[in-house]
């Protein structure tokens, strides 16, 4: 059982590292047996498809983090009860083709144990990250 | 409110209210200041929005009661923090305009005080919706 302290430290710093494309820093707080996954219809094909294991969780990551880097982040909302955590931030999005800017936000639901997330559950806006990624692919 | 279990029980009736369409006990349950909001770009996603005070919480809840129908609901996680609650759902939606039925999952974030709603704010499958 990780401390309510450990869990809301360990959330602040993911998140940061997300938005700062710290990979060294999501490498170390993702268990190996990790899940991720973007909540959505299978529609939307490689966004939604759920994600196991360490390395295609981090795959991921970086791939997030080389098309659309994140700036202005900031934590809104931050809930952790026993082994979970809910956060809800905010961050600007920039299309680094595109050169497109645009504030969202996110939502994650996240399971630690023993000091690292088993599962995150994401929430975004399923539209505008389409739209985002097919200006990207345009540009 | 602010004792865990008093929390949970709001929400878990708030949520039934929500699926079965229940107007007066949704209409008891948020405060005369709250807000709803469903995340997103209103630029990209029509269901986009901020309905504000009990009034435009209302209409919005009315619309929605009245465009979807909701079934085959589960509560898939429900974190209670203070006097906070996140709350990660699953459903199938019946559009009533179109009749088609989706499966689809949704979060909610929600602040409670004095025993009402006074902030909620949803994210949902915008790309799905529309």
């Amino acid at each position: 059982m990780t401390a309510r302290r450990e869990i809301e430290v360990l959330v602040r710093g993911l998140c940061a590292a997300r938005a700062a494309g710290d990979m060294d820093t999501l490498r170390q707080g993702y268990a190996g047996n990790a899940t991720f996954r973007i909540a959505g219809s299978p529609a939307g094909g490689a966004l939604t498809a759920p994600l196991t294991g360490h390395a295609e969780i981090m795959a991921r990551f970086e791939s997030n983090i080389a098309s659309l880097p994140l700036g202005d982040f900031a934590i809104v909302d931050l809930l952790v009860e026993g082994n979970q955590a809910a956060v809800r931030w905010r961050a600007t999005v920039r299309g680094v083709n595109s050169k497109d800017e645009s504030t969202t936000e996110i939502a994650q639901f996240l399971e630690v144990e023993n000091g690292k997330v088993v599962t995150l559950v994401e929430f975004l806006d399923t539209a505008h990250a389409t739209q985002a990624a097919k200006t990207e692919e345009l540009s | 409110m602010t004792d865990r279990s008093e929390i949970e029980a709001f929400v878990k009736k708030l949520y039934a209210a929500r699926v079965n369409g229940d107007m007066d006990a949704l209409s008891g349950a948020f405060a005369e200041h709250a807000k709803f909001q469903i995340a997103g770009s209103p630029e990209v996603s029509m269901l986009a929005t901020l309905a504000e005070g009990h009034d435009g919480v209302m209409s919005l809840m009315q619309t929605i009661a009245d465009s979807l129908a909701f079934e085959d609901f589960a509560m898939l996680d429900l974190v209670i923090d203070g006097n906070k609650a996140a709350v990660r759902w699953r459903a199938t939606v019946h559009q009533v305009a179109s009749g088609q039925t989706f499966t689809t999952e949704l979060a909610d974030f929600i602040v409670i005080e004095d025993g009402k709603v006074v902030s909620f704010i949803e994210f949902l499958d915008t790309a799905l919706a529309g």
